[in-house]
């Protein structure tokens, strides 16, 4: 018999760990595979929403070489909602009286619009891709290009499309009556040109996030559905949109995200003054130094987005688990 | 007992050992191998980078590498100057070690420039080491103690050249409470009316005997004049300016309107720099409403409700509502307007040999009522520009404090560094050195001295203090409103006297 030799010193906390390892179960082992991106996550996404939080519970510094001012707890909340930040602001952020004028229903009626548009466009679209014809494949690739357009180049393209000096896009929308002759002058009229812009921009988006779920259909379930008597209608009703669902709200929670932080287009295309959006309204009193109101404009922003997000977690919970 | 064999009696965990290709103590192995392959990336990356990081600007060909540069961030266009601009600053005795490098200002207009340098103060950024600013927005840099306190730093006699020699309304803007400067004043901005001479003289009138550079015309008469022009000439439009919505409109354009009709932001000269939160609010008067009235008759024309009678309207396209200092130019020096208001870079590039020559006219601006009418002292007839301009910051975080103090220190009464800039269009702070003759037969700008010292004693200037920025952005929205026929002259001065106030209350405690 060959004598057991014991490993070197070295080797033994090796052994060890590699022993506790084979120890775990595998939700246990998959846990001990993620905890580092738990560990990054929560440096770079959690530290920084608990420092803005911080943040927020003080006085911006106007005068004061310090950049923060006293310790205010929620006085900025309430400020805020109460229109007493009102005043330092270019626009209000919450005013019934003037809804087109402020920040946070700017923002909600661009998101709710636009993502809508882009849904049922891009629905659309994904069904039609989603059969067989020539050409299939390059149809696609135009598609996607808008999608690979950078924000400010799209901005700048429907700057000019729209400019009353040198686009032909204002005459056309003026000529039907909706808009005025000088678009970017009018809130209103800005709102629904960037909300054009988005949606040439972002419908392919969605289109390959739906296309991607209409193609994981098992197509056997539509000749079932037919053998059975199925409308078209039904089998869209009954088969596709069921299925699709999960990741059609993905899809929507995706651009819905995306369309409440909106800030690079309306800088290109229409300037924050005219177009507030919450994300403008942070950068504008950023650079404003005034960094205890920013940071609470920007902790409001990143909770209404956590809310959407717990909705969609809750509603599909069953698909995700 | 050694190692736990890999194959258990755990049927499960027997069945999912078998679906795996990669057993966990080769995954760790390879995990751990690629980790140190990836540290080892990283690390010489990082080494590599250490390497070549320094200012990009001290290996610039250009830029000798023995001398301490001082970066200068200033108006773009006198970039090409700089050779000159260094020499009259050796000559003036700065010492030759000492070699200024120019870098252009960090964005295009007042609102970018403020943002970028808040950041880079806040940020503790070293370079550029002298930072010119637009007087509009350095009382909070001043307030906050963000940029160096020159008064310590000057000579006596540099600070007595400018309290003595330099245009007082904008001290406020450069100085502290306590009376220390914080700024070199760099430029006087003024602006004027460009038109072209060539035309207004085939349509039968005579500017030089009617003196329109000194002497000017009321608004009124002026819009009869430029329709007249434009009909008879056929030209496209008449009269362009800056009125999107920005800093332009409410520091300037609007402002030289108002003022030219005996009105005031803040009841008058004297409230121009606070006290802010006890001052008298006053753009919902009369004179106010009656200049966004003139200027909806010169874009919209008579039909409009709001219009002022006996003045000619349509002579300014509604794209005005959208321009700002380049985009109007353009349609002047495209021969598409027979005016234009502008400053001191347009009339250079617009009155040279590539542009109209000697074919350009300047006129004062018009006045809205005569000075005797006027409500505020200070206000009313003609003249009444804008007065403004950039003022040169010390950066405290500077690594070369020391030689840009010097630098400053000798472009203070440099009369040759302002004979160079002074054909770069920038007008000196200083305005005694026009009366020189070198100065009144420069290229160009030389032709209207005349008219930059009327000018610029009657010249108003922006309401710069704490308040400013937010009230800014009031006037401006309201206004450009109220120009492109969202709301009347009475509602949007009523909103923004009601917005004023709010900043005023909320700011006059600080």
């Amino acid at each position: 018999m060959p004598e057991h030799s014991s490993p070197p010193l070295w080797e033994r906390p090796i052994r060890f760990v590699t022993f506790r390892v084979e120890q775990l179960s595998d939700t246990q082992f998959v846990y001990l595979l993620l905890s580092p991106v738990f560990l990054l996550l929560s440096i770079i996404a959690f530290w920084p929403i608990v420092s803005t939080f911080e943040m927020s519970l003080y006085a911006d510094s106007l005068t004061d070489p310090s950049p923060i001012g006293d310790f205010v707890g929620f006085a900025n909340y309430v400020d805020l909602f109460t229109g007493d930040l009102n005043a330092l602001m270019p626009r209000p952020f919450f005013s019934l009286e003037n809804p087109l004028q402020s920040a946070l229903i700017v923002t909600l009626v661009f998101t709710v619009v636009s993502v809508t548009i882009e849904t049922l466009i891009g629905f659309g679209q994904a069904l039609i891709l989603n059969e067989e014809f020539r050409g299939r494949k390059w149809f696609r690739v135009i598609l996607i290009l808008p999608w690979a357009v950078p924000i400010v180049i799209f901005g700048m393209m429907f700057f000019l499309l729209f400019n009353s000096t040198v686009g032909f896009g204002s005459e056309i929308l003026h000529g039907l009556g909706l808009i005025s002759t000088t678009p970017f002058n009018s809130t209103q009229d800005s709102l629904l040109l960037l909300i054009i812009a988005d949606v040439w921009k972002t419908t392919p988006f969605m289109v390959l996030l739906i296309l991607a779920g209409l193609q994981s259909v098992d197509r056997d379930l539509y000749k079932v559905a037919k053998v059975a008597g199925a409308s078209r209608w039904q089998r869209f009703r009954y088969v596709t949109l069921p299925l699709v669902k999960p990741i059609l709200a993905v899809a929507v929670l995706f651009r819905a995200i995306q369309a409440m932080r909106v800030y690079g287009v309306i800088e290109v295309m229409a300037g924050c003054n005219t177009v507030p959006s919450l994300s403008c309204m942070v950068v504008g009193s950023f650079q404003s130094r005034y960094y205890g109101t920013a940071s609470t404009i920007a902790f409001i922003t990143a909770a209404i987005i956590g809310v959407m997000a717990l909705i969609y977690i809750w509603k599909f919970r069953e698909e995700i688990a | 007992m050694k190692t736990k064999p890999m194959t258990s009696t755990n049927d499960s965990t027997e069945e999912t050992n078998s679906r795996r290709t990669i057993p966990r103590r080769r995954f760790l192995g390879t995990v751990s191998a690629a980790s140190v392959g990836l540290a080892g990336c990283s690390s010489s990356s990082s080494s590599s980078d250490g390497g070549s990081t320094g200012e990009s600007n001290s290996t610039s060909a250009d830029v000798p590498s023995d001398k301490t540069v001082v970066e200068w961030a200033i108006y773009p266009w006198i970039k090409d100057s700089m050779p000159e601009l260094r020499q009259a600053l050796w000559d003036d005795g700065l010492s030759e070690d000492i070699y200024v490098k120019h870098r252009n200002l960090p964005g295009n207009t007042p609102g970018d420039i403020r943002s970028q340098y808040q950041q880079w103060l806040s940020a503790g950024r070293s370079t550029p080491d002298i930072l010119g600013a637009d007087t509009a927005f350095t009382i909070p840099f001043v307030a906050q103690r963000q940029v160096a306190n020159l008064s310590d730093r000057l000579s006596n006699e540099s600070i007595s050249t400018m309290e003595d020699n330099y245009v007082t309304q904008l001290f406020p803007t450069i100085k502290s409470k306590e009376g220390d400067f914080f700024g070199v004043q760099f430029s006087s901005d003024i602006s004027a009316i460009l038109y072209r001479k060539d035309l207004v003289k085939e349509a039968g009138y005579d500017p030089e005997e009617e003196n329109w550079m000194t002497e000017s015309m009321s608004w009124k008469r002026f819009s009869n004049v430029i329709k007249d022009v434009q009909k008879q000439t056929d030209t496209k439009h008449g009269f362009v300016f800056q009125a999107n919505d920005y800093e332009g409109l409410s520091c300037c354009n609007f402002n030289e309107w108002m003022t030219s009709h005996g009105g005031a932001y803040f009841g008058g000269r004297d409230n121009l720099f606070g006290p802010v939160g006890d001052r008298p609010i006053t753009v919902n008067e009369e004179p106010v409403k009656n200049a966004i009235k003139m200027v909806r008759t010169f874009i919209h024309g008579q039909d409009d409700e709001h219009s002022l009678e006996g003045y000619a309207g349509n002579i300014s396209p509604e794209q005005v509502l959208q321009f700002t200092e380049e985009s109007s130019r353009n349609v002047f020096t495209n021969g598409n307007s027979v005016a234009l208001r502008a400053w001191p870079f347009s009339w250079q590039k617009a009155g040279s040999e590539d542009g109209f020559g000697e074919d350009l006219g300047l006129m004062a601006h018009p006045a809205g009522v005569p000075e005797s009418e006027a409500k505020y002292d200070g206000t009313g007839g003609h003249g009444r520009s804008f007065i403004g301009g950039y003022a040169n910051l010390l950066n405290p975080n500077s690594k070369n404090i020391d030689a840009a103090t010097q630098v400053l220190e000798h472009m203070i009464g440099n009369v040759e560094f302002r004979y160079v800039l002074l054909n770069s269009a920038v007008i000196p702070p200083n305005l005694e050195v026009l009366k020189s003759d070198k100065f009144q037969q420069a290229p160009v700008l030389g032709r209207f001295i005349d008219l930059i010292e009327t000018t610029a004693q009657r010249a108003i200037s922006r309401p710069a203090t704490i308040s400013w920025n937010p009230e800014s952005t009031a006037i401006s929205n309201q206004v450009n409103s109220s120009l492109g026929r969202q709301k009347s002259p009475s509602k949007a001065m009523s909103d923004l006297q009601t917005k004023i106030k709010q900043i005023e209350d909320r700011l006059g405690d600080q």
